[in-house]
């Protein structure tokens, strides 16, 4: 018997897949369970279990290659011997797979608002030409031996800001021993815009971003967005972290306010929920599940700490350090980033004061966390050097009013100042 | 270790010598090579030892004799061929070229033709335009061989030995001015590896690479750089084809800069090839355009003080040296 092999669905909004690689080749038998081959979706790359056993006798998408969901990438049979000349092959049927897709879409369409809240078509205009500039390019083409062209780009050197001693005045690696850093600002030669004002290239979106587009662009029209904002006093959780440090425990800030984040949603149930917008009803999480926002090369993903109410401030640790790795690496499964009750997005690395995030549905509540900042603070009366971190919860108004989410706030930041709670 | 100071000329004897004791295959032909004991008397005693069917002066035809070796090379045979002047393997182009160089390829490699055509190349002392000829990028050009072009006595036994043992057609280019040149080398048996090029003088600062003769005039040149706290690290190549690219680039990897000296003229020469090596394997590391120094395009002119402006002189190689050196020096 020939049993066909199609693409399957690996993602609730895949339709695409890639064929990142096949573990199995022609003429291998192919037991029930093993893993045939590795297939990319639109969020990461995925081991594809066989749920048939015969003989692999034809692969039809090579590894590299792009198939679109149900279509045949491979053909089994039952015994090494059987002609697979006769099988034609089935166009990509709209089978079970096509169903779970239009039922997507649906959804898609459901979380688009019907008030008339269409997208407006926004579209570049093109660049404006003949505009000429009142300053001289005082920045000439400078002669330069491959040899130094290679040390100023490796040590980020300013070319420029060197005279050249050789031949023609030609800039020599010695003579970079003076050179400057080379950066965004500087007092040397300056040169005028070689493109016009607006010029611009359009950039096709990768399946990634146009996932991360259509989610977002839909939860930040659809959802009734609203947010809290409060400042928590940092200098002791600085401390306590310099405390484990000392006895070589390494903890992140992250991992306080994960830890933190937790508990506070075990005390207030109310923000670990979610809105069900294709059945109209509201969504109580039973389970406190932190999916973690990671930035990745171009996109996001929001791996999952499951239970994480249940976990000491090390475990979340080692389970962020480790979600986080994989999302870079690309190797999450589905049901490690699909999911969650709350998110959090973090960042402070980055040194900002705060911001509003975006709700990740059909989640009901993300908390932004800003950076720790050195500034004044008011401690009994009087002004003090403190660090200061703001914490923004964004809220969906249907579900979450913002008593609860004040309240909520509250018990993050009680936690937070003081961490002596969070390590036990 | 036992040492004794030779000349090139003995030094070369000496390898044919060895090789012929160790090997009944190895025979020599060429034009006054048995009892007169060569033109430049690089097989004095040879034919005494060896006697008439080792030793074998021939007819003044080079492309008759040169194709009889190759055809006894194909029988198994491991003749040594020696050109008068390689000036006259012209004569015998053809044969080289096209049966030497190519049986092994066109017989789908049933046929090896293990030959050696040695003898001097170059300019000597006016000899004037027809007999100067540097044959090094003529044959060098064409695929199917090795060449070799020692500059030190050393040298010369150990690459005209391994010649002799390799299966391969090989060029080995001596040079008539230096056969008088002497040296110290041991006297137990040496073998030189083909292919492997040789610093004479390390330095940081700029790479000089030449072969044969013109190596004098580099060490030369290098001495008076160093006086001027320059230097100069002078590669002797030894083996022209195949080229060592590695000892090469690492050394311009280091210094940055290179000149390039050879006897030959300056148009597709071996210099141009080694210019366009060095531009491919080392460009990010240059702080410097290569300089060569070659040959002027003209032929050799006979009169003395022509000849010796034509040639790279010491002066001409200061003169490059200083070129790119500019930026160091102070």
């Amino acid at each position: 018997m020939i049993i066909p092999i199609k693409l399957p669905k690996l993602s609730p909004t895949m339709e695409h897949g890639v064929l990142a690689e096949w573990l199995k080749k022609e003429g291998d038998f192919v037991k029930e369970g093993d893993v045939l081959c590795k297939i990319t979706t639109d969020k990461s790359t995925v081991e594809y279990e066989s749920l048939e056993n015969g003989y692999l006798r034809k692969i039809f998408v090579k590894a590299g290659d792009k198939a679109k969901l149900n279509q045949d990438i491979a053909l089994f049979t039952e015994t090494l011997d059987e002609d697979i000349s006769t099988y034609k092959g089935e166009k990509p049927v709209q089978e079970q797979g096509e169903i779970l897709t239009e039922t997507t879409e649906e959804v898609e369409e459901k979380v688009k608002p019907e008030t008339g809240l269409a997208v407006a078509a926004f579209a570049p205009v093109p660049p404006k030409e003949g505009i000429r500039f009142e300053y001289k390019d005082t920045k000439e083409f400078h002669l330069a031996s491959p040899l130094a062209k290679k040390i100023a780009h490796e040590k980020g050197l300013d070319l420029y800001s060197v005279k050249g001693s050789g031949p023609h005045g030609r800039i020599l690696a010695k003579d970079l021993e003076h050179a400057q850093k080379a950066s965004l600002v500087s007092t040397g030669p300056r040169s005028t815009p070689s493109l016009p004002p607006g010029s611009f290239e359009e950039e096709a979106l990768t399946p990634m971003r146009k996932v991360i587009g259509e989610r977002l662009q839909a939860s930040k029209i659809s959802i009734p967005h609203y947010y809290v904002t409060t400042e928590i006093l940092a200098d002791k959780m600085i401390d306590i972290r310099l405390q484990l440090k000392a006895m070589g425990i390494k903890v992140t800030f992250n991992d306080f306010i994960l830890r933190a984040t937790a508990l506070a949603l075990k005390k207030h149930p109310t923000i670990n929920s979610g809105f069900n917008s294709v059945e109209d009803k509201i969504i109580r999480f039973k389970t406190v599940d932190i999916s973690l926002a990671v930035a990745i090369p171009d996109g996001l993903i929001t791996p999952i700490i499951f239970h994480a109410d249940y976990k000491s401030i090390l475990e979340l640790s080692q389970e962020s350090k480790k979600l986080a790795k994989m999302a870079k690496e690309n190797t999450l499964l589905p049901e490690e980033y699909q999911g969650g009750s709350f998110t959090i997005s973090n960042l402070g690395m980055f040194n900002i004061k705060g911001f509003d995030a975006v709700i990740n549905p059909p989640q009901a509540a993300i908390l932004a966390i800003g950076g720790i900042l050195e500034k004044p603070v008011v401690k009994k009366g009087a002004i003090q050097i403190g660090h200061t971190m703001e914490l923004t919860l964004s809220s969906d108004h249907r579900v979450i009013d913002g008593a609860d989410a004040a309240q909520f706030l509250n018990t993050v930041k009680t936690l937070l100042e003081n961490p002596a709670n969070l390590i036990i | 270790m036992a040492e004794q100071e030779i000349d090139i000329r003995e030094a070369l004897k000496q390898a044919m010598d060895e090789e012929m004791e160790r090997d009944g295959d190895v025979f020599i032909l060429g034009e006054e090579v048995a009892e007169y004991h060569g033109a430049y008397k690089v097989t004095k005693d040879l034919w005494e030892k060896y006697g008439d069917k080792r030793v074998i002066d021939t007819p003044i035809s080079e492309c008759g004799f040169a194709g009889l070796a190759i055809g006894a090379a194909l029988t198994g045979l491991r003749p040594i061929v020696e050109f008068m002047s390689f000036n006259f393997s012209f004569v015998a182009f053809d044969q080289i070229v096209n049966n030497a160089f190519k049986m092994h390829y066109m017989s789908g490699g049933r046929f090896k033709v293990p030959i050696v055509f040695r003898g001097p190349n170059g300019a000597a002392a006016q000899v004037s335009c027809q007999h100067s000829h540097n044959v090094e990028s003529i044959y060098g050009h064409l695929p199917g061989c090795k060449i070799v072009s020692p500059s030190t006595v050393y040298d010369s036994k150990g690459l005209l030995k391994s010649a002799i043992r390799d299966d391969n057609p090989i060029l080995v280019l001596e040079n008539e001015m230096i056969y008088g040149k002497k040296e110290k080398i041991p006297v137990d048996e040496f073998l030189v590896p083909i292919g492997k090029a040789n610093i004479l003088v390390p330095g940081k600062d700029i790479t000089l690479i030449s072969h044969s003769r013109m190596l004098i005039h580099c060490l030369e040149a290098a001495e008076v750089m160093a006086k001027k706290g320059i230097r100069v690290e002078v590669i002797d190549l030894r083996t022209i084809k195949p080229l060592d690219i590695g000892t090469i680039a690492q050394s311009v990897k280091k210094t940055g800069r290179v000149v390039l000296v050879e006897e030959g003229h300056r148009f597709a020469g071996i210099c141009a090839e080694i210019a366009s090596e060095i531009m491919e394997h080392c460009f990010d590391y240059l702080d410097a355009p290569v300089e060569r120094v070659c040959q002027k395009e003209t032929p050799l002119p006979y009169s003395p003080p022509l000849e010796a402006e034509t040639i790279p002189n010491v002066r001409r190689i200061l003169s490059a040296l200083k070129k790119v050196a500019q930026g160091l020096l102070t």
